[in-house]
């Protein structure tokens, strides 16, 4: 019993890190729709809130919702909708949309949608060290600052992290997400 | 007999011992075994439980974003333990999502939940919640790997167990059964001894078990009652020799005291018979002569059957003309057979027969049948016919007298019966003749027949072999030799 026990905390243990990110799909040749891309990344803003824990001041009292904000131009349209009603933490989810360049104070998790490169790193600057998950698309988000970027890969949506920018902003991303996701080395 | 039933106490109490032995154990190993079995299967579905749990907890990122390769990967960390056939991840909605082989042969069911059982193998079903949240299943198909080593180390384990329980057991035994085998064997030899020596004065030693001790106990009392009771039989059988002795010497004795007197008056009433000339007289004196000679009749076959019953009758088996004897005893009854005026004969086959006979015995034999002959007959003749073959001799003795009736015939031989004992007293005799014959008859290992019809008269046969029967064991094989002697 104890044997079997070790063996396989053993076995886990010796999981390759970056798995979730080697593989590649079985349907390939099918390319992403854009819809449905849509979709899966609405959820996976939902999960990444699942998996991420704040630091207990800045939740206030167990009545306080999870503010999901949408900086920025809404890419999801109305797959958003899915995560109406949904629970975070037994808290329910508040998705906002907010105007590009304004304050995402208050908001737990801030999706960067398009907007100029220089509004971004303001408000990426803005966020820095705030215990918020910011989430975003571009090819230098990590670089800038950003904790999660999500990528289409082929048919697939994965996500990269910047372990440090999460650790600087506060945030506990959990070790069943990491293992998933491709871990963002910053320079230096 | 079986073969068990040769075997001594000792070993079959040791037989039992061993027997009761082995098989309890046997069952107890076989009993533990399948409990040890049972034991470890639950034990194997349990370590399954916990490995369904444990991938569960690892699955639940890779089913929350749906990253199928992830979800293999973690199936895969299974791959170390050979018993698990199949680890599976099933979607909430039970579609298959990630599947890990243990075995290339092994079955994934398509679906969740699964409802066939798959023989010889465990099945495990456990939810992936996350969030309040069913988000997928974990399915784990596992064999029993080990089992058989199990059992064989078990069956080795537990022989030698019962080796080891049955020397040791034999040992005790060993040890122990003297308790009950020894006085047991004590018994034995004391009845053995009594029963070859007839020493009842030995006695066995009180000891063992109850039932034992109670034995020689009880085996003690009967030996002491049989001491007692042979005391008492050899004191009456020295008394009943003495009183015989004393019987024989009485008899002895009364044969001479009556005999003498008797013969003064037989002699002198013979005397006076002749002496006197008055006939009325003489008839008086001749009755006194006729009722003594009764007398001494009757007292000397009297005397003669009770030396017969006493079995004190000397016979002198010995080579004896019967024809010559016979002779002589019917011409000494010939006076009898005159004063009647009855024709008496003797004819013979032959001119000598030699039988080996007691010349007593026969004499007498002749004697009772003639005289009883001439004494039921009261005309017509009395015949006796002698004949001989080669084995046997054959005396005929035919009256024309009052015959027997054919329901008396049977009963003429007991002792103290005269045929015509409850029809008339007509006839003296004291009912003894007849059963001397037929005493002397079996004496000389022959036959005795009557034929007989009332009024028309009686014939006795009597057929003895010629030489005694203790020869006759031996006649039947030298039947030649025999045949050549007697023609010598």
């Amino acid at each position: 019993m104890d044997a079997l026990k070790y063996r396989l905390l053993l076995c886990l243990l010796l999981l390759p890190g970056g798995a979730g990110f080697a593989g590649t799909g079985t349907d390939q040749s099918v390319p992403l729709e854009k819809a449905r891309a849509a979709r899966i990344k609405a959820a996976f803003l939902y999960h990444f809130a699942q998996f991420s824990t704040w630091p207990e001041e800045v939740l206030g009292d167990a009545a306080t919702p999870i503010r999901l904000c949408i900086l920025g131009k809404d890419p999801f349209g109305s797959a958003l909708e899915q995560l109406q009603g949904k629970t975070v933490h037994n808290r329910p989810l508040e998705i906002r949309h907010l105007p590009a360049g304004t304050s995402a104070q208050g908001c737990h998790v801030v999706f960067m949608g398009p907007m100029p490169e220089r509004v971004l790193q303001a408000s990426l600057a803005q966020l820095q060290h705030r215990p918020v998950l910011t989430v975003g698309e571009g090819e230098d988000f990590l670089k800038q600052g950003g904790i999660v970027r999500l990528v289409e890969e082929k048919n697939r949506v994965r996500f990269e992290i910047n372990v440090m920018a999460a650790r600087r902003a506060g945030l506990q991303l959990s070790a069943r997400l990491l293992r998933l996701a491709r871990i963002y080395e910053e320079a230096g | 007999m079986k073969l068990v039933d040769r075997c001594s106490l000792k070993t079959q109490l040791l037989l039992i011992v061993l027997w009761t032995c082995t098989v309890t154990l046997l069952l107890n190993g076989v009993l533990f075994a399948f409990y040890d079995l049972a034991q470890f299967r639950r034990e194997k579905a349990r370590e399954l439980e916990v490995l369904g749990r444990v991938l569960a907890e690892h699955s639940v990122a890779p089913l929350v974003f749906q990253d199928m390769q992830a979800a293999i990967e973690t199936l895969e960390g299974v791959r170390s333990i050979p018993a698990v056939q199949v680890a599976a991840l099933y979607t909430a909605d039970g579609q298959l999502f990630a599947v890990y082989r243990g075995e290339s042969s092994a079955t994934v069911p398509p679906r969740l939940p699964v409802h066939e059982e798959t023989q010889g193998s465990f099945q495990y079903t456990t939810p992936v919640r996350w969030e309040g949240q069913t988000q997928g299943y974990v399915y784990l198909q596992a064999r029993l790997l080990g089992w058989q080593e199990r059992m064989v180390r078990y069956a080795s384990v537990g022989g030698s167990v019962i080796l080891l329980s049955l020397g040791v057991s034999m040992m005790l035994v060993a040890l122990l059964q003297r308790r009950i085998t020894r006085p047991l064997d004590h018994l034995r030899r004391v009845a053995r001894s009594v029963a070859e020596t007839h020493d009842y004065s030995v006695r066995v030693p009180v000891e063992g078990p109850v039932e034992l001790r109670e034995l020689a106990a009880t085996f003690n009392e009967m030996l002491t009652r049989v001491q007692e009771h042979q005391a008492v039989l050899v004191a009456a059988k020295e008394a009943a020799e003495e009183m015989a002795r004393l019987k024989s010497t009485f008899l002895a004795n009364m044969n001479h005291e009556i005999r003498t007197p008797l013969a003064g008056i037989l002699g002198y009433a013979q005397i006076l018979e002749e002496e006197l000339n008055d006939p009325m007289q003489r008839e008086m004196a001749q009755v006194i002569k006729q009722s003594g000679q009764r007398l001494l009749d009757t007292l000397d076959a009297l005397l003669y059957m009770s030396c017969l019953e006493a079995g004190t009758v000397r016979v002198r088996h010995q080579d004896l003309d019967v024809v010559a004897a016979t002779r002589a005893v019917v011409d000494e009854l010939a006076p009898l057979a005159r004063d009647k005026k009855l024709e008496l004969t003797v004819q013979s086959s032959e001119p000598a027969l030699i039988a080996c006979v007691d010349e007593g015995l026969w004499e007498r034999l002749v004697k009772n049948l003639v005289h009883n002959a001439i004494k039921f007959t009261e005309e017509g003749s009395v015949a006796v016919l002698l004949e001989g073959d080669a084995e046997t001799v054959q005396l005929q003795v035919a009256d024309t007298g009052i015959g027997i009736p054919e329901e008396l015939q049977s009963v003429i031989f007991e002792a103290f019966k005269q045929a015509s004992s409850g029809l008339s007293r007509d006839y003296e005799g004291s009912g003894l003749g007849l059963t001397i014959v037929q005493r002397i008859v079996r004496m000389l290992n022959g036959q005795i027949y009557v034929e007989s019809q009332p009024g028309i008269g009686s014939i006795f046969t009597v057929i003895i072999p010629r030489c005694r029967s203790d020869a006759a064991a031996t006649r039947a094989t030298t039947n030649g030799m025999s045949q050549q002697h007697q023609q010598a």
